[in-house]
């Protein structure tokens, strides 16, 4: 595997890694499968593409993610806290619909056709990586991946909110009875997971494009790293998005009917070998 | 408990695993410019190319139903003539995927199409009656969806239906239903070697447009072209067509590297071309899935890497703007290109413009010409039966917006030429546009009839 190929990999498993971290730590909390994760992301998108034209693509980065941030406060008081104990396949439903709407809505908003949303300047470009020429936005998207799941997993296992929301997702009844206020708790987790889908989106504009069907797209594999890194684990999911992602460079060099399966083929002998995954239930 | 949560979430995710790799299905047979799901595809893929992406599948699904606006209607002439049915329409097609921005631009161009002949006094002095349907790309939606135009809504001219699949798996419906089609972004000869006498092709098929690309290989500086392909029968067809040419050429191609439709990231593949030692490249990827490659071809410099860029239905007007600069100097075949010079044409793009404030591109004035002809071909038989219609169409020929055309009677193929292009800065709206740098006429670029 050559310079340029390990940093495509890491680079798409960071994406992926952003992406993740929130759908996993929803789950840990909220036990809630986020299907319209993939809508949020490519909402992200089109928002960006919205104010990076209005401002600039810097500004983007910082208020998509506070938008969605502010939809999921509204998602968590007006939805997934109406739906704390209903089956976990009903509460996938319901976000797989609202996925459906989310979708249409911004085909509604942005049109039909792909979008464009230019690098800045300043990251546009390519950078020597042990004397490899490397897309400059590409290194940025992976340090920003990488940095920002990082201080998600400190914020989880040093923060004192942190330390309740791996409590309520061990056992949401005991947390509250000890004083945590879950209900805060929850929407703090949900606006974070939020935010992130939204960053990622903005992140993956320059990176990936702007098209009707992001969400969907990205959020197969997002899922797949979810179950094979311990379903509500932030950590186990960062690890296996660097995983898949590296798998998925690999597999650019099979057969194309052979590569389509190599996700597929990974989460069968996760759930084969370790059922619980690869982090099991730490959040963190 | 553990496992419970864990098989239903497997569950879900492999429902939505089906549901997108189905959509993928209809995205990745698009196969004119892709006209790619799309979704493009893709989505798609669909692209829509979409993904692959894309949409979740479902049935088809009528989107709107009207009859022409009362005005039209009343501009039109005042009574029936005799016992003559009105003409009825129907255009199905992909909204949704990859393949979405070409499905819009059928039917508004069908919506256009209509209105203007309404306004001008209809079709054998009856307004022309118009009904829009959704398909989902795939070739079993396309068979239920023709059904019901046909048995339910009365309409027995079809078009708009968008990839090869669908059209092949709808054709040996026709007859009993008594239906014609026409088909007017399918470009496999496969469609043609049916010979069916319901279907009327009016797009240059992949070998014809393959074909006339080879005219510019003697012109460029390449000698040796890597190739990047859509993993699609179309994509194979045209590699292999392409490949025909170059050695024609005495020049040389490497084996092509395949990519599936909704390809998210093509860094490696982009990574495996720069270092082909290839110094001109070939691109087969359609609508969605052309603009993520070129928008990453775009981060790594790929285009700088070679002399010559050809393509085959890769860039066309609609995707200028989200593919952007890097695909200046693009060689492509460019089906239609709105500076025709013939009245038909001037007339066309006069409407359009007044219209809808831009140049009409190839999707839009194929599925103009295919009308045209048709209005035309109603007037000639005196009837709106389709198997006098259809036998008539198979003998029309007229001025169109593309000059003087004629269908081949044997396999119901539209005689025009192709032309290349090559993307060059222009005062447009995306900064881009064509210039046509060599025209094949229909006589030396069309294959033989070849019925199978």
């Amino acid at each position: 595997m050559t310079i340029a190929s390990l940093l495509n990999g890491l680079t798409y498993g960071a994406l992926l890694m952003v992406l993740a971290s929130g759908l996993g730590l929803m789950f840990g909390l909220r036990g809630v499968m986020n299907f319209a994760h993939g809508a949020l992301f490519m909402l992200g998108a089109y928002l960006a593409t919205t104010v990076a034209e209005a401002t600039s693509f810097w500004a983007a980065l910082l208020v998509v993610p506070a938008i969605l941030a502010v939809i999921g406060v509204a998602a968590e008081r007006l939805g997934f806290a109406h739906l704390v104990g209903r089956e976990i396949l009903e509460v996938a439903l319901a976000t797989f619909g609202a996925a459906l709407v989310v979708e249409h809505l911004i085909l509604e908003v942005w049109g039909r056709q792909d979008l464009r949303l230019p690098a800045p300047e300043a990251i546009t470009g390519a950078t020597s990586v042990f004397g490899t020429p490397y897309p400059t936005y590409r290194l940025f998207v992976l340090v920003v991946g990488v940095g920002l799941t990082a201080a998600l997993l400190l914020w989880v296992r040093r923060s004192r909110i942190g330390l309740y929301v791996r409590a309520a997702s061990h056992d949401r009844e005991t947390t509250a009875m000890m004083g945590v206020d879950i209900d805060r708790v929850s929407m703090v987790v949900v606006a974070i997971s939020f935010a992130l889908a939204g960053l990622a989106g903005v992140l993956a504009g320059p990176y990936l494009g702007v098209s009707p069907g992001m969400g969907t797209a990205i959020l197969i594999p997002s899922l797949i790293v979810v179950v094979i890194g311990g379903l509500g684990s932030v950590g186990g999911a960062a690890a296996a998005a660097l995983g898949l992602g590296l798998l998925q460079t690999f597999g650019a060099s099979l057969p194309p009917t052979l590569a389509v399966f190599l996700p597929f083929a990974a989460l069968i002998v996760v759930i084969v070998a370790r059922p619980q995954g690869l982090a099991g239930k730490e959040v963190a | 408990m553990k496992t419970s949560r864990l098989l239903a979430i497997l569950a879900a995710l492999f429902l939505l695993a089906a549901a997108c790799s189905s959509t993928d299905d209809g995205a990745d047979t698009a196969d004119d410019g892709s006209a790619e799901t799309t979704e493009a595809a893709a989505e798609d893929e669909p692209t829509e190319d979409e993904p692959a992406e894309d949409e979740p599948t479902e049935d088809a699904e009528e989107a709107t139903e009207e009859a022409p606006e009362a005005t039209d209607a009343d501009d039109a002439a005042d009574a029936p003539a005799g016992d003559v049915e009105p003409l009825r329409i129907a255009s199905i097609t992909a909204l949704t995927g990859p393949l979405a921005v070409f499905g819009e631009a059928l039917q508004t161009t069908v919506e256009f199409a209509v209105e203007e002949v309404n306004e001008a006094g209809g079709v054998l002095g009856m307004p022309v009656e118009l009904v829009l349907l959704e398909s989902d790309g795939t070739p079993d939606a396309a068979v239920r969806t023709v059904e019901r135009a046909v048995q339910d809504e009365g309409t027995p001219y079809i078009t708009s239906i968008i990839t090869t699949p669908e059209t092949l798996a709808l054709a040996p419906e026709l007859e009993a239903l008594d239906a014609v089609f026409l088909s007017v972004t399918s470009k496999s000869q496969e469609i043609l070697q049916q010979c069916n006498p319901r279907v009327f092709e009016f797009v240059q098929t992949n070998p014809q447009s393959v074909g006339a690309l080879g005219s510019v290989l003697g012109e460029v500086e390449a000698t040796e072209y890597a190739a990047i392909v859509i993993d699609q029968a179309t994509g194979v067809d045209m590699y292999a067509s392409f490949q025909e040419s170059v050695e024609a050429a005495g020049l040389s191609v490497q084996d092509p590297i395949y990519v599936p439709p909704g390809t998210a990231d093509y860094a490696q593949q982009i990574g495996d071309l720069q270092s082909s030692g290839a110094d001109g490249l070939y691109v087969v990827l359609f609508g969605g899935d052309g603009i993520t490659f070129s928008q990453q071809a775009e981060q790594f410099g790929l285009f700088d890497s070679f002399s010559t860029v050809l393509s085959t239905n890769f860039a066309s007007e609609p995707l200028f703007a989200a593919m952007g600069p890097v695909v200046t100097g693009v060689y492509s075949n460019v089906g239609y290109h709105s500076s025709l010079d013939n009245p038909a044409n001037e007339a066309f793009v006069g409407a359009w413009q007044e219209a809808f404030g831009d140049t009409p591109f190839y999707v839009e004035a194929d599925q103009y010409l295919a009308l045209q002809m048709l209005f035309a071909a109603v007037e000639e038989a005196g009837t709106t039966d389709p198997t006098t219609v259809a036998e008539t169409l198979s003998n029309l020929s007229m001025d169109s917006i593309v000059g003087p055309v004629e269908f081949r009677p044997d396999d119901n193929r539209l005689l025009r030429p192709e032309y290349i292009g090559q993307v060059v800065e222009a005062d447009t709206e995306s900064g881009l546009g064509w210039e046509i740098v060599t025209t094949a006429e229909a006589d030396d670029a069309v294959p033989p009839v070849s019925c199978v």
